[in-house]
């Protein structure tokens, strides 16, 4: 009975994805992508998730290190905010980021008087790129920096070491494998992301329309297009966690206190 | 020479940790069980917990006061800290572990024997190794006080004696006031020049090993310090087994491996007591009048020449034992340690 189950979940999952690859052999892919709203979308993509993701980093990793590192009244409230979006629908990300940045949003009036218009930009994607993905990255860095042993951080200072270059030559080293996954899930998140840019940003060749908006907008001018588009996520995605597994095989490996066992040179 | 004071009140899960404590230049080890308070007063000398009430000060400087609100950071404390299990940076090698206090590693490494080590990751080393690296790594910051977390808990029972003799000799000569925590009696004793014994965050005696085990203040002490300690001097025999002149003049053997001034460390539940000498497989056999029968608990603490036995109740009636009465007190060469005095 359970072998059954399990024949009808992966046939499930995986036909709709044989599908793909059946429709647009890899042969054809790249005569497929070869052309304009490809392109564009592509360039779209990898410059606002790049920024995206770079604000991530820089923002959410010190964030998540102070998450992990100190106790405080009202951590467990914050955290789960931090977290919040998760749950959302993409499209009330999107409903959200408008009501606070949009022309008639909260800060709509502020920003116009700065002369700043970000609705329907590149800067909107950005914003909701990185509005989507951070909980991801900040959820698994949390982790991370909560797996590095506190009696280490406590040896650092005792043996003269500031905050910083406990932090950087302690608590990031030792976390980076745990960072270096949440970067990758929340990476693969934000390239993926639709709802909440197609909202906020719209989906305007060559501005803001990105891979995925580019898969909706070619589905009833070119499907081989879109298909191809998404032949292209499936083998990105699928690539993205191939190298997780490895590294994080890899790395285990390299932590076992019985690698160097039989080779140790005293 | 260094000193270190403290006068503190640190909450606890449960209880308070009340204590005050100087050191000068020598070792102070804080015995008790575990949840006692123990590692709080190495943490809130080394400022990774901030006491509610009290002073803490090294050589006259101040590095705590509650009430002119001085509280130094830890980075800012000359303290050589060896935490439990010795936390080294595993990503780091043991050359690098050390270097990380910004001293000189060099000297260090050679001077604890462990410069051929300088290369290794922490997880190629041995027990014994990894306690060397992590006193190199809390010397390497020139403290003025040292620390030390249990740092003989990791280690096998083989390398144990070695390693308590090599500490206490290190100790010596640095010259430096450190705060020895276990819960071993006899780490403390083969290790420290002074114990201080903590119950519930209290320090409930301070003394000489000698002088905890001669004169417990309360039963738990007695318990803790329970051990005998003889002092003699060894000389390994031909045979393996070492053999130990007591300075009152009788002679034991021991499985463990000394030569010259040691003490010899046999806890009373290991020694029973006959009304004669009998063919069983003791090596160590002591006969002399019972000075004084002392019941804790369910058991009775007898004292025969130099040594505490402990035995229950049901035998010390049964062998009808009575003060100043001769009997045989007998042990096993493998109950005996021997820890070096020199």
């Amino acid at each position: 009975m359970t072998a059954v189950a399990a024949g009808v979940a992966f046939v499930f999952l995986l036909l709709p994805l044989a599908a793909i690859f059946l429709r647009v052999p890899l042969g054809d892919l790249v005569d497929q992508l070869g052309n304009d709203v490809f392109r564009d979308a592509l360039v779209v993509s990898l410059k606002t998730s790049l920024i995206a993701h770079l604000a991530v980093l820089l923002f959410g990793t010190p964030t998540a290190y102070l998450l992990a590192r100190k106790r405080f009244f009202g951590r467990g409230a914050l955290i789960t905010l931090i977290e919040l979006p998760l749950v959302l629908p993409p499209a009330v990300a999107g409903i959200a980021l408008l009501a606070a940045f949009g022309r008639f949003g909260l800060l709509g009036d502020e920003l116009d008087a700065l002369g700043i218009s970000i609705g329907f930009t590149q800067t909107a994607v950005v914003l909701a790129v990185a509005f989507v993905e951070s909980p991801f990255y900040v959820r698994g860095a949390i982790a991370a920096f909560e797996s590095v042993d506190p009696d280490l951080i406590a040896a650092a200072r005792t043996l003269g070491a500031g905050p910083w270059r406990v932090f950087g030559r302690i608590a990031l080293p030792l976390a980076v494998g745990g960072l270096g996954a949440a970067s990758a899930l929340a990476l693969a998140r934000g390239l993926g992301e639709f709802g909440a840019t197609i909202i906020f940003a719209g989906s305007l060749q060559g501005v803001t329309q990105t891979l995925p908006l580019a898969i909706y907008a070619e589905l009833d001018q070119d499907f081989d297009v879109a298909v191809a588009i998404s032949a292209l996520f499936v083998l990105v995605g699928a690539a993205i966690l191939i190298s997780l597994k490895v590294f994080a095989w890899a790395r285990h490996g390299s932590i076992s206190p019985f690698r160097f066992a039989a080779s140790t040179s005293r | 020479m260094g000193s270190a004071r403290l006068d503190i009140t640190v909450p606890v899960r449960g209880f308070d940790v009340e204590v005050a404590l100087a050191a000068g230049a020598e070792t102070v080890a804080l015995v008790g069980p575990s949840g006692s308070g123990k590692t709080t007063i190495l943490r809130a000398v080394a400022g990774l917990v901030r006491p509610t009430r009290g002073r803490i000060s090294s050589n006259g400087t101040l590095w705590f006061d509650s009430r002119g609100k001085v509280d130094l950071r830890p980075e800012q404390r000359a303290v050589g800290y060896v935490l439990q299990e010795y936390a080294l940076f595993p990503h780091l090698s043991v050359e690098k572990n050390v270097a990380f206090a910004r001293g000189k590693p060099g000297d260090l490494l050679e001077r604890l024997g462990i410069a051929g080590l300088a290369k290794a990751k922490p997880a190629e080393l041995s027990g014994g190794e990894r306690q060397r690296v992590a006193l190199a790594r809390a010397l390497a910051r020139r403290p003025e006080v040292l620390l030390l977390d249990e740092p003989m808990a990791a280690l096998d029972p083989h390398t144990r004696g070695r390693v308590r003799a090599e500490l206490r000799a290190l100790l010596h000569e640095l010259g430096l006031p450190a705060i020895l925590v276990t819960h071993d009696f006899v780490d403390a004793a083969a290790v420290a020049d002074r114990i201080a014994v903590l119950v519930q965050g209290r320090i409930v005696q301070t003394g000489t090993a000698e002088d905890l085990i001669a004169a417990p203040s309360s039963p738990f002490v007695a318990e803790l310090a329970g051990g005998n300690l003889l002092i003699g001097d060894a000389r390994l025999r031909v045979d393996g087994l070492t053999e130990v002149l007591l300075d009152g003049g009788l002679q034991i053997v021991s499985t463990d491996e000394a030569s010259g001034p040691v003490g010899v460390i046999v806890h009373p539940w290991e020694i029973s007591i006959s009304r004669a000498e009998t063919g069983d497989s003791a090596q160590n056999h002591v006969r002399a009048p019972i000075e004084s029968i002392v019941p804790v608990g369910n058991r009775r603490r007898v004292r025969v020449g130099p040594l505490t036995a402990e035995v229950t109740e049901a035998s010390a009636v049964r062998l009808r034992l009575k003060e100043g009465e001769v009997v045989v007190a007998a042990f096993k060469a493998t109950a005996t340690r021997l820890t070096p005095l020199s």
